[in-house]
């Protein structure tokens, strides 16, 4: 089925409105959205949208014709809205709205399983030898298993050259499958553009956009000087419909690099801080791929006049940062449960009406469960402007959400002010994250944040091991449902 | 803009945690004068989020002392010194308590501007009422003013309407 916009959404209007209502909405939001009174590169495309809608809705045959249609078809996803106010203040200095989106798959009874085009790539680089390759092993074998006839499943291993173990193929045959990965040994280097440029070539093989066109790679180590290049496969990937996901083992991989080549996809980096937890966290990061709702979504944000979107964050599932300064916002997948959440930032100047338009914000993606490509579902965020000063607690949704965000952000603060020297600086904030996270019942994580904090001021290193536990711990907490 | 009570960092108007230190920035509107919350308020205690009362936390290295502000997890390290007053700061005569409970609702919790001692001594903590209006609390029990009384790791104390609880390693 064909994506059709909702036009009447779009106008902000009820399907029952008369043309007078449609022409006067129209004006209304052409004064948002024209290029000439709003400044956010995708206003035109907005504005082009609204034209759209308001030709369409302004023809009685025409919008006969689409009113049958609309009827048709449903709406593959919900937007949800929590906000940190109840109301914005009228005042000429700028203030903060955070806006928690939760987007929902709508619930049916009759759900497509899609198939899985997978593959896995593996660092078999001499440091894997022993226990870290054996427990990957083990992890591929378990994965194996879970597969169904139909899925499409190819492995990569690189070191300093990339070997296709087992090309794309159905996975009909589990023995011969299940040989090719106990003969995977371990020597030589870490060279990931390889190792990625052969596994994107064996999903190309079976790629199909109803599919789930995934890679997983897992490694230990750094790449050098190929980083960039790693990316722009990424890009590419991306724009193939290819997702790809990043399992780091031990202390060495270069989390940076991996969050950044996992983010250009919308998939996720993990850290694996211990060899035993190896299957546990593959064999998880691989079923949750496979129970997918919605994947490759992003999300537009077409800011009004005085409003600037400061920061993103997912938050459900897997949280981590998204950079808000490349527009469309690739916020990932939908999983099993059918929700995803994001935190969105805004920083706004009120102007003189009783509201104020925030934002519009536009999901797109592919809904796997109905079997639809590239949908597309809008809303507007608005906020009523009030002249009292007395403002309402903000919903627990967004405290508690924003309490463990701190938790990160002040670990992000660490780490920034480790890098430029400021120890000091950096212990304290460690010290403050130790404290509070001992609060929230995170005794581990506590007693590794004290420690590195000690660490850092005794030998002003940043401890690696301790950062990358830190920064995924802090990471967990916040998608803890 | 709103200026972070702990660290001076400003931040826009409706920012929900100082960008810089974490501290919580939301609060009710206040006025100055310690709230009378009377005996009926002061027997209840508001209890937001996410806190997990029962559960059991780690003590902290000897010499400090950890405070949880009940509600949405706000914590404070006071370590340094060996006793704290506990209060909230009074904007006319700029007397600053070590623990200002200010930023957290103090005034309309009904804490006063000095309104206890808490001493962390060889012979373990306690906590001195000094004459507050609304009293001070210990496991639900109110405290006579001015007297003295041992606290231990874990135990739950109520300033007038706001209750935290304490964590310290206990000697042996």
């Amino acid at each position: 089925m064909q994506s059709l916009p909702d036009y009447y959404a779009c106008l902000n209007v009820p399907r029952s409105a008369s043309s007078d209502e449609i022409r006067q909405a129209f004006r209304k939001m052409a004064r948002r959205f024209h290029p000439d009174a709003n400044t956010d590169p995708h206003a035109a495309e907005e504005f082009k949208l609204i034209s759209a809608a308001h030709e369409t809705l302004t023809d009685p045959p025409r919008r006969a014709e689409y009113d049958t249609r609309l009827l048709a078809f449903d709406i593959p996803f919900s937007i949800e809205a929590v906000y940190s106010r109840n109301s914005l203040r009228a005042m000429s200095d700028p203030q903060v709205v955070y806006c928690l989106l939760n987007i929902k798959t709508i619930a049916r009874a009759k759900r497509i399983t899609p198939p899985l085009n997978l593959c896995l790539v593996i660092d078999r680089s001499t440091s894997m030898q022993g226990a870290r390759l054996d427990h990957t092993k083990s992890a591929a074998r378990q994965i194996i298993e879970g597969l169904n006839e139909n899925d499409f499943f190819s492995i990569v291993t690189f070191s300093d050259r990339a070997e296709v173990i087992l090309p794309s193929q159905s996975c009909e045959n589990k023995p011969l499958i299940l040989s090719k990965v106990n003969a995977i040994q371990a020597s030589g280097g870490t060279e990931i553009l390889e190792g990625l440029m052969a596994g994107l070539l064996e999903l190309q093989e079976n790629i199909n956009p109803k599919s789930i066109n995934h890679l997983t790679l897992l490694t230990d180590g750094r790449t050098y000087g190929d980083e960039e290049n790693c990316l722009l496969l990424g890009t590419l990937a991306e724009s193939d419909g290819i997702v790809i996901s990043g399992l780091g083992i031990g202390d060495e991989w270069n989390d940076v690099f991996l969050d950044q080549l996992t983010a250009t996809t919308g998939g996720e980096s993990l850290y694996i801080h211990s060899i035993e937890k190896v299957e546990d966290l593959m064999v998880k990061q691989v079923r949750g791929i496979g129970g997918t709702m919605a994947q490759r979504l992003r999300l537009q944000v077409t800011c009004d006049t005085d409003v600037k979107l400061r920061s993103a964050f997912r938050i459900y599932p897997e949280a981590h940062p998204i950079a808000v300064d490349d527009q469309p916002l690739r916020i990932g997948s939908i999983p099993p449960i059918g929700i995803s959440s994001i935190l969105l930032e805004f920083v706004v100047k009120t102007g003189n009406d009783s509201r104020q338009n925030i934002a519009r914000v536009s999901i797109m993606g592919d809904i796997l469960n109905m079997g639809r490509i590239e949908e597309k579902v809008s809303a507007d965020l608005t906020q009523p402007i009030s002249n009292s000063a007395k403002a309402e607690p903000p919903p627990l949704a967004i405290l508690q959400t924003m309490d463990k965000l701190t938790l990160y952000r002040l670990q992000e603060k660490a780490w920034a002010a480790a890098e430029g020297g400021k120890v000091r600086e950096a212990a304290q904030h460690l010290e403050v994250l130790a404290s509070r996270l001992l609060t929230s019942g995170e005794r581990d994580l506590a007693q590794t944040t004290v420690e590195a904090a000690s660490r850092l001021g005794n030998t002003h290193q940043i401890p690696s091991d301790a950062k990358k536990r830190i920064k995924y711990g802090t990471r967990a907490i916040i998608s803890k449902l | 803009m709103i200026i972070c009570p702990n660290c001076k960092h400003e931040e826009y108007d409706g920012t929900l945690f100082c960008s810089e230190c974490g501290v919580r920035l939301w609060q009710d509107k206040q006025g100055d004068d310690t709230a009378n919350i009377g005996h009926e308020a002061s027997s209840q205690t508001d209890r937001i989020g996410i806190a997990n009362l029962e559960h059991e936390y780690p003590a902290p290295p000897s010499g400090q002392i950890f405070i949880r502000i009940h509600g949405v997890g706000t914590s404070m390290v006071l370590t340094g010194k060996a006793e704290y007053i506990l209060g909230r700061k009074d904007p006319r005569t700029s007397s600053i308590p070590d623990v200002d409970f200010g930023p957290f609702g103090g005034q309309q919790m009904g804490i006063s501007r000095q309104h206890a001692r808490l001493k962390y001594g060889t012979d373990g903590v306690s906590i001195i009422d000094l004459s507050s209006t609304n009293g001070t609390l210990v496991n639900g029990k109110i405290i006579a003013p001015n007297e003295s009384r041992h606290i231990r790791n874990g135990d739950d104390i109520r300033l007038g309407k706001l209750a935290f609880s304490v964590y310290f390693a206990e000697k042996k």
